[in-house]
């Protein structure tokens, strides 16, 4: 029944890349009220079909229908879609549609490619060429072409005005080349290069709405320390032009106004980069179109164009545009049929990407106005009912009931009414009652009054308030209300509050099942618990026995009519329901002199948890999760008590070894099983203590200003005083002196950072090592293909679940300067303390950097939550056991590429010869191509020819050299170069079986025929031919 | 030492050419063969035409729509052909289709030819073909072995070939003549033959006062009076 009612949910929501049904889509129609012409002029959607589009049929006709983001342009010009498809000669008239769907140029072309529309002809030649001529890039490749082009469009328009200046561009097109530009800015998910990505490409299921500004000043915010990380170190050191506009972006005072002047420079190339990324020829664009209308004029037959939203055709949005206004009246048309076009657009495509004399042309310009707007869908709480009633309707109806009325002709004047389950969620909508369950109204204005006004949008309301709901419920009615964060979502940030704070304990006390409770009577209630004649908060004992709350008080018998919506609102069809609820003004003022009951409210937490407390100090134990609160609070407060710099013992160390979990009230179930824990003892202090604290965090907030605090901090305080020694050794139980640690992390950011990538330490001075190691973060990726050594270790030391991917993070908290301050991250800037990084150091190079040597203690705990002073020793455990095993691994591999790379090039290994053999490989695919038409996917063998050159050469001698014994391999084989060449070997592997094929293919001794057997035969031919001819021409003398 | 991989593409590349100039030579040749067995059926089809055109001509039984401008018109898209055949790289495929279209032309153009002469030999005879079978039907003793001779020629005329036009006219003259022959041997002057021809050519009706004396003596004497019937229309 329920997987019943989600299918037809699915099918019944437009909002996503599918489309409804027609039944389905007029069962939902409701009609708009607030579309405008040009002039101001109201107008309704009948009036706009009968007389702005279906009269003179024989005129040229291009319709604009603008409006903000889900306002309903689509379902507007489906409704006119629709209706004018019903009333119009379909032998005659041809029609085309294009729905929004993704919202992608790809998306909308496919349309184009499959309308049934395109006589075989024009398929064949014109819209085969279009189709052919589209980018066939993806992905991240498709991002890069998007970014170079960029930088083809800012040197075409240097010649042009622009708000920035020469200079300025020119450092504007390295910068936007810039890897560590693109990589941390620009290509990053979400970023612009992958904006427009989607407006070109169609990724999964997700739909593109409106018209986003691509690039936004944000883009541009990069710091000084990114300048002199990312731009202005190692080999990649950007340009001077590059850093020179870096530095004025990251300028605290005119970099602001800079940022914003980049942004809208580069939002002004869009359009032109997508048409040059999408590589679409808008010529033969138009000439499919072209050729199209003069086919329908020479078969007497005209064409008509819906076109949901003009911004799926951004980058050919102008070619399409010239399409449009091409009048047939018009001198030098007289060819082509008579077009009338419907198209949606964006108010913020109309205005910038739309030109005057385009604009001059559009004939009827309809603007749906915003929802806010007097007379829009959501614009009073009687068209917000009437809008979700409209779609509550359509979903509950059962489909043999919509069947029938498809059968009688799907008559939007008489739309089939689902039958009612319940009282409290019928809507009388222009006397008509409407099942609007799970809702009620009062749910849907409180719903709605939640939504923030840029999201007050139909479209928005649908998804994230009906079809979240609905779903919720028909998904698990059981658990329909449990969790108040399931109804959290963009465009519901938070539920209605109670409307007294005090509401919340009240509601506690009218039986279990509290928080479902607590959420009824705030969204379809009137957020109160008053108890008022047969209600309790607006709401009847029918609602909560359909959602299966129980109440500790009876309730009795109601009156079973439905709410209707307000009066006043009805007339007026204003909106003002944010305030006041209409059930407020319904179910409470409805009843004379209600009496009000209102129930005390408790002060919970403090009592609650003084309760664990009293009962565990009596012997109650109720297990070591109940105390859950009070730990952490006691972890609070000693980290908050105790001078840990005085201790010299570093925070990081503190805030890693002291957890909420490690602390135990005295119980011997519990410390038998946590044994490695510290123990509060069962005395009458540490009663004190605990309660004290109680109050510190619940009451005083974690401070001591509270009403009798005196009293409390010093019970707290006195037990802190006898204790602290202990809770000191508990700290540092490990023992770790700060050199200790301070060799394991630096050893273990060094190990693990060099499984990743290459790390320049030997020939360096320790501070070149120590920038070396610490400058950037490792990049922790293991490489499929590695082989299982590598993959394993890899694994093991950036491991998230067990915190060991924190080495790096946990040493610079080590090294950073303050010991016992904080880090804080929102800062460009820390200071660490170099000294000791470099004392650590010192250990590596005593060992030639082999971290294989350095001794680590073997009494660290491998738990599955390793702490601070477990992390760095484990990975580097982790390192020393298996890295002779990868090391070996590693050998095999470089002998097979090495042996591999002999074979390739015949005992002959060099770089001219490794370009010449990439030129080689890369040519033969388009060999195959060319001239023996093979269409041949090398993805697999790409990176032969891909790779650097210099690299692989680099590869082949460092290994060559291993091998001989010049160069002992140490830890320094890394995990990259491993998996680099295993990439290469396996594309080898793949290029030769490719050449094998074609070796076995063309491996037939031919003999070309001989030409002299062409020309005998052509001679034979002519000669017959001739005799034909004078036979034929003799004829002409005889008659 | 094994072959470089360069060496080895090398190899590939050179076998792949070779073997796409084979296959095109082997087409090319495929090609004008099948476009020489079109001529040769074209010709044959053409030296068919010609012997059946020939021969009506002569007897002036061509059909209307075989006129000179069908021919010229025929004569002057052959004349593209060859003249493309002439061509360096000629399209052989192009050139044996539009062979076999200009095939399938002739064709019909014979068929034609056919027709019209089937028509032309059927409206020589008409006229006797019908006296002669009402002469059959009424079992004379005498001239009864020259009516069936009549009979055979007429079968021989209708199945003729266009291509023997000038016999088959040759013959329909003796048909014609021997029709004479038996109306004489019959003794049957022109009231009797009308009097015939009236009976035999549908759509005509005999009035009482067509039955005069001497009519109705030679039924009787014939013995054909009692297989006449008078009737109220």
């Amino acid at each position: 029944m329920n997987e019943e009612k989600l299918g037809r949910l699915n099918r019944l929501m437009p909002v996503e890349a599918t489309e409804p049904s027609t039944a389905d889509f007029l069962l939902t129609h409701v009609p708009f009220q607030n579309l405008y012409l040009d002039d101001q002029k109201s107008v309704s959607e009948r009036e706009l079909l009968d007389d702005y589009i279906l009269k003179d049929m024989d005129e040229h006709k291009f319709i604009m229908v603008q409006g903000s983001n889900g306002t309903g342009k689509s379902h507007l010009i489906r409704w006119i879609y629709e209706n004018y498809r019903s009333m119009v000669d379909t032998d005659r008239e041809q029609i085309m549609f294009i729905s929004r769907s993704h919202n992608t140029l790809q998306d909308a072309m496919a349309q184009l490619f499959a309308s049934d529309i395109f006589p075989p002809e024009i398929r064949e030649k014109e819209l085969k060429a279009l189709q052919g001529s589209g980018s066939q890039n993806t992905g991240e490749e498709l991002k890069r072409v998007i970014g170079f082009n960029f930088t083809l469009e800012i040197e075409k328009r240097k010649d042009t005005v622009s708000s920035l200046k020469l200079r300025q561009l020119d450092q504007l097109k390295e910068y936007l080349m810039n890897e560590y530009v693109l990589s941390t800015f620009l290509m990053v998910s979400g970023g612009p290069l992958e904006k427009i990505r989607r407006k070109i490409e169609t990724v999964e299921d997700e739909v593109q709405y409106g018209n986003q500004e691509i690039f936004r000043p944000e883009d541009f915010g990069i710091t000084k320390r990114q300048i002199q990380e990312g731009l202005s170190r190692g080999e990649q050191q950007a340009s001077h032009r590059v850093i020179k506009l870096a530095t004025d972006l990251s300028d605290s005072m005119r970099g602001l106004e800079l940022r914003q002047k980049v942004s809208d420079f580069l939002n002004s190339c869009v359009s032109n980069v997508i048409e040059r990324s999408a590589q679409l020829q808008t010529s033969d664009f138009k000439q499919v179109f072209m050729s199209l209308r003069e086919y329908l004029k020479k078969a007497g037959k005209t064409l008509t164009l819906f076109i949901e939203d003009i911004n799926a055709f951004t980058g050919i949005d102008k070619a399409l545009m010239e399409v449009l206004i091409t009048n047939h009246q018009a001198m030098g048309n007289e060819d082509c049929c008579r077009l009338i076009s419907v198209v949606g657009s964006t108010t913020d495509f109309y205005r910038n990407n739309i030109n005057d004399s385009i604009k001059d042309r559009i004939t009827t310009n309809v603007m749906i106005r915003d929802t806010s707007s007097e007379g829009s869908m959501l614009g009073s709480v009687d068209s917000r009912i009437r809008f979700a009633a409209a779609y509550l309707n359509a979903f509950h109806l059962k489909d043999a009931e919509i069947k029938e009325w498809i059968d009688e002709g799907m008559d939007s004047a008489h739309i089939p009414l689902a039958s009612k389950e319940h009282a409290f969620s019928v809507a009388d909508i222009d006397g008509h009652e409407m099942e609007l369950f799970p809702f009620n109204v009062t749910a849907l204005e409180a719903f709605f009054s939640m939504m923030p006004e840029h999201e007050r949008s139909p479209r928005l309301f649908l998804r994230n308030v009906l079809e979240n709901v609905l779903r919720l419920y028909y998904q698990d009615p059981m658990h329909f209300l449990s969790r108040e964060n399931r109804f959290i979502n963009k465009s519901v940030p938070e539920l209605r509050p109670w409307k007294n704070p005090s509401y919340e304990g009240a509601n506690r006390s009218l039986g279990e099942r509290a928080t479902e409770r607590d959420l009824l009577l705030r969204m379809w209630g009137d957020a109160t618990p008053e108890v008022v004649g047969n209600r309790i908060g607006g709401l009847s004992a029918e609602v909560f026995h359909v959602f299966d709350i129980p109440l500790s008080i009876q309730l009795g018998e109601e009156d079973q009519s439905h709410q209707p919506i307000p009066a006043a609102e009805q007339k007026t069809g204003r909106a003002g329901a944010e305030e006041v609820t209409p059930v407020k003004e319904t179910a409470v003022n409805a009843v004379a002199e209600p009496k009000v009951r209102t129930v005390p409210i408790p002060n919970d937490d403090v009592e609650q948890q003084e309760a664990l407390i009293r009962d565990w100090y009596a012997g109650k134990d109720r297990g070591h999760a109940a105390y859950r609160q009070v730990r952490e609070a006691f972890q609070a407060f000693i980290l908050d008590s105790i001078d840990w710099s005085l201790h010299e013992v570093p925070m990081v160390l503190v805030e890693s070894c002291i957890k909420g979990t490690d602390f135990v009230l005295e119980n011997s179930k519990e410390e038998e099983r946590l044994k490695e824990s510290f123990v509060i003892g069962k005395d009458e202090a540490s009663r004190n203590m605990l309660t004290g604290i109680i109050h510190w965090r619940w009451e005083g907030k974690y401070s001591w200003s509270f009403q009798g605090a005196d009293d409390y901090y010093i019970d707290a305080m006195i037990w802190l005083e006898e204790h602290v020694a202990e809770i000191l050794a508990y700290a540092t139980r490990y023992g770790m002196s700060i050199e200790e640690l301070s060799a394991y992390y630096v050893a273990a950011s060094y190990g693990v950072k060099s499984l990743f990538e290459p790390v320049e330490v030997k020939g360096h001075d320790l501070l070149e090592a120590a920038e070396a190691i610490f400058a950037t973060p490792p990049t922790n990726e293991v490489t499929e293909g590695c082989g299982p050594a590598w993959k394993a270790l890899g694994e093991r030391v950036t491991k998230k679940n067990r915190n060991m991917d924190k080495v790096f993070v946990n040493a610079l908290s080590l090294f950073k300067m303050g010991v016992g301050g904080g880090f804080n991250e929102s800062s460009d800037y820390a200071v660490y303390d170099v000294m000791r990084v470099l004392e650590a150091l010192q250990a590596l190079v005593k060992d030639d950097w082999d971290v294989r040597k350095l001794p680590v203690r073997e009494d660290i705990n491998p738990s599955a939550q390793p702490g601070f002073c477990e992390i760095a020793p484990l990975a580097l455990l982790a390192i020393q056991a298996s890295a002779d095993k990868a090391l070996e691994e590693s050998q095999a591999n470089a002998d097979r590429f090495l042996d591999s790379m002999d074979a390739m090039f015949a005992g002959d290994v060099n770089l001219e010869a490794i370009e010449a053999v990439q030129k080689e490989i890369k040519g033969f695919s388009m060999f195959l191509l060319n001239q023996m038409n093979k269409n041949n996917d090398d993805s697999s063998f790409r990176i032969l020819y891909d790779m650097e050159p210099g690299l692989l050469y680099k590869a082949y001698v460092g290994l060559k050299r291993n091998r001989q014994g010049e160069n002992p391999v140490l830890l320094q084989i890394k995990n990259n170069d491993v998996s680099t060449i295993l990439h290469y070997l396996i594309a080898l592997k793949s290029f030769e079986a490719f050449l094998s094929k074609y070796e076995l293919e063309y491996s037939a001794d031919v003999s070309a025929i001989n030409t002299k057997e062409i020309e005998r035969l052509s001679a034979e031919a002519n000669r017959q031919s001739r005799e034909i001819l004078g036979m034929l021409r003799e004829y002409e003398r005889m008659v | 030492m094994e072959k470089s991989l360069l060496g080895r593409i090398h190899d590939v590349k050179k076998k792949a050419l070779a073997s796409r100039m084979c296959d095109r030579q082997k087409k090319e040749v495929e090609q004008i063969s099948r476009c020489i067995q079109n001529l040769t059926e074209f010709k044959g089809t053409l030296y068919d035409f010609d012997e059946s055109y020939r021969a009506v001509y002569r007897v002036h039984a061509v059909p209307e729509a075989i006129d000179r401008d069908a021919l010229c018109e025929l004569g002057d898209a052959y004349s593209s052909v060859d003249a493309s055949m002439d061509k360096p790289n000629p399209d052989w495929a192009k050139n044996s289709r539009d062979i076999k279209n200009l095939t399938k032309r002739i064709q019909g153009y014979k068929k034609e030819i056919g027709n019209t002469w089937e028509m032309y030999c059927s409206e020589q005879i008409k006229g006797n073909v019908a006296m002669v079978d009402t002469l059959g039907r009424m079992s004379f003793g005498l001239g009864k072995e020259l009516i069936s001779e009549l009979v055979d020629r007429k079968n021989k005329i209708s199945r003729s070939d266009p291509k023997d036009a000038e016999a088959v006219e040759e013959q329909i003259g003796i048909y014609n003549e021997k029709c004479h022959e038996l109306l004489s041997l019959l003794k049957l002057n022109d009231e009797k033959i009308d009097f015939l021809r009236r009976l035999t050519t549908g759509g005509q009706k005999i009035y009482l006062s067509d039955i005069d004396e001497e009519i109705l003596g030679w039924l009787k004497e014939n013995d054909f009076a009692n297989k006449l019937e008078v009737r109220f229309f």
